[in-house]
């Protein structure tokens, strides 16, 4: 059966996790538009332990989850830890899952989430991405390459100024000169302060103002509660040019046309950021 | 009913070009040191390619401070790679990590891409270091 896939996030917020807490068999439901396919896991607000097993200096995301597939299993016997398996707050490489796992539509992720350290972590969040999948033709920014074309790549950059949360309706305008495939988006800093408890979310939406994600799409900041011995990271806590987020399948806009996008903020205002949508521009030949 | 099958797939990969019968494909890096100007523009640096072979242009990285730079990379054809500049650090990769971008730009051998770089925060003197990389593709 030919089906369309759409990028889709599914973010199950934790909020509040306890030190040693654990919450069993929370629901992350699934749309009713059309079936998920699972492929790629994140945790979000990860906690660092400044101290494993009596040696200093080892750091470890203090998180582990365990799941269940649409029949009900649970995919681990025990909770698999963030370190091992899923990488922490705010890296742009998720864990993928395959084969993927198909959910179906209305359907239940039940998910197990244990907090191994002794810290309260407050912005926890799981992340489960991947594909919704629909009718052929039915979606909006669907690839449509005309049957001959070339690619260039190109880059959109778009200026946000963050004087207040959130800031809605930002539009991404396509030039009338190609099509734009959208494969990746980056996110820079222009001026302001950051630090390690802010978080900074975007949403994204098609032509048809329909968004890519339960909640958020992702989330831009790496981490909360970082260590100072990783105070490094924190100037360039975004999704840079050697980490870009990376959109599977791409969205397809065709020239002329108009996708819009939303930055959720916490920080110190005002800030300028600088989203850039990279991808390619469809010429046909 | 028709369901969806739960089917094999890999992760959408984009490839880049794979050197034809009768050409060889070899890494390699041009890099490049660029004066800036304090609070000033230097527009269109060129970038120029070898002319031993085509090039094929798959990624940037470089060494810069912090938000100091916008920049703008312009193609062996003239034309801007982006819409406006924007932030170094959307672009060029830091740390010898670098940026890639697809496709690949193919840079005939000879050809000169260009990079505009403003300067943002009057840091008189600074040096902007800039590697391209990619394959030179020989004929074999």
């Amino acid at each position: 059966m030919p089906v369309d896939e759409r990028h889709r996030d599914y973010s199950l917020v934790i909020g509040n996790l306890a030190g040693a807490a654990i919450f069993n068999s929370l629901p992350m439901d699934i749309d009713t538009d059309g079936p998920f396919a699972l492929r790629e896991i994140e945790l979000q607000g990860v906690e660092w332990n400044a101290e494993v097993g009596g040696n200093t200096g080892i750091l470890v995301p203090s998180v582990g989850i365990k799941f269940e597939d649409p029949a009900g299993r649970l995919l681990s016997q025990d909770f698999v830890a963030s370190l091992g398996e899923f990488p922490y707050s705010g890296s742009p490489i998720m864990t993928p899952v395959i084969p993927q796992i198909i959910y179906p539509t209305n359907s239940t992720i039940n998910v197990w989430i244990q907090n191994t350290g002794t810290n309260l972590l407050p912005n926890a969040r799981v992340i489960f991405r991947g594909v919704s999948l629909h009718a052929e033709g039915s979606v909006a920014c669907r690839p449509e390459y005309p049957m001959r074309f070339q690619e260039v790549p190109y880059d959109y950059p778009v200026q946000v100024t963050l004087n207040s949360s959130p800031v809605n309706n930002t539009p991404l305008n396509i030039n009338g000169d190609a099509d734009f495939a959208l494969r990746q988006i980056l996110v820079s800093l222009v001026s302001g302060t950051v630090s390690a408890t802010e978080q900074y979310f975007l949403r994204l939406r098609d032509t048809a103002e329909k968004s890519y994600a339960s909640l958020d799409l992702l989330a831009l900041q790496v981490m909360a509660n970082a260590p100072s011995t990783l105070a490094s990271k924190i100037d360039a806590p975004f999704f840079n040019a050697d980490r870009p987020m990376i959109l599977v399948p791409e969205i397809y806009i065709k020239k002329n046309q108009t996708i819009y996008f939303d930055i959720v903020a916490t920080p110190t205002f005002p800030q300028v950021l600088s989203v850039c949508f990279r991808g390619a521009k469809v010429y046909p030949k | 009913m028709n369901t969806f099958e739960n089917t094999p797939y890999t992760p959408l990969l984009n490839r880049y070009s794979a050197a034809p019968s009768g050409f060889e494909d070899h890494w390699y890096t041009y890099y490049y040191e660029i004066a800036t100007v304090a609070s000033g523009i230097v527009d269109q640096f060129p970038l120029p390619i070898g002319k031993e072979a085509d090039f094929y242009w798959r990624g940037v990285y470089g060494i810069y401070p912090a938000r100091q730079f916008n920049i703008l990379l312009w193609g062996p054809d003239g034309n801007k790679m982006a819409l406006t500049d924007q932030p170094c650090e959307n672009v060029i990769g830091q740390t010898g990590m670098p940026g890639f971008f697809y496709p690949e730009v193919m840079c005939l051998a000879g050809s000169t891409p260009k990079i505009t770089i403003i300067e943002n925060l009057g840091g008189a003197g600074l040096t902007f270091k800039l590697a391209l990389i990619g394959v030179q593709r020989f004929k074999v």
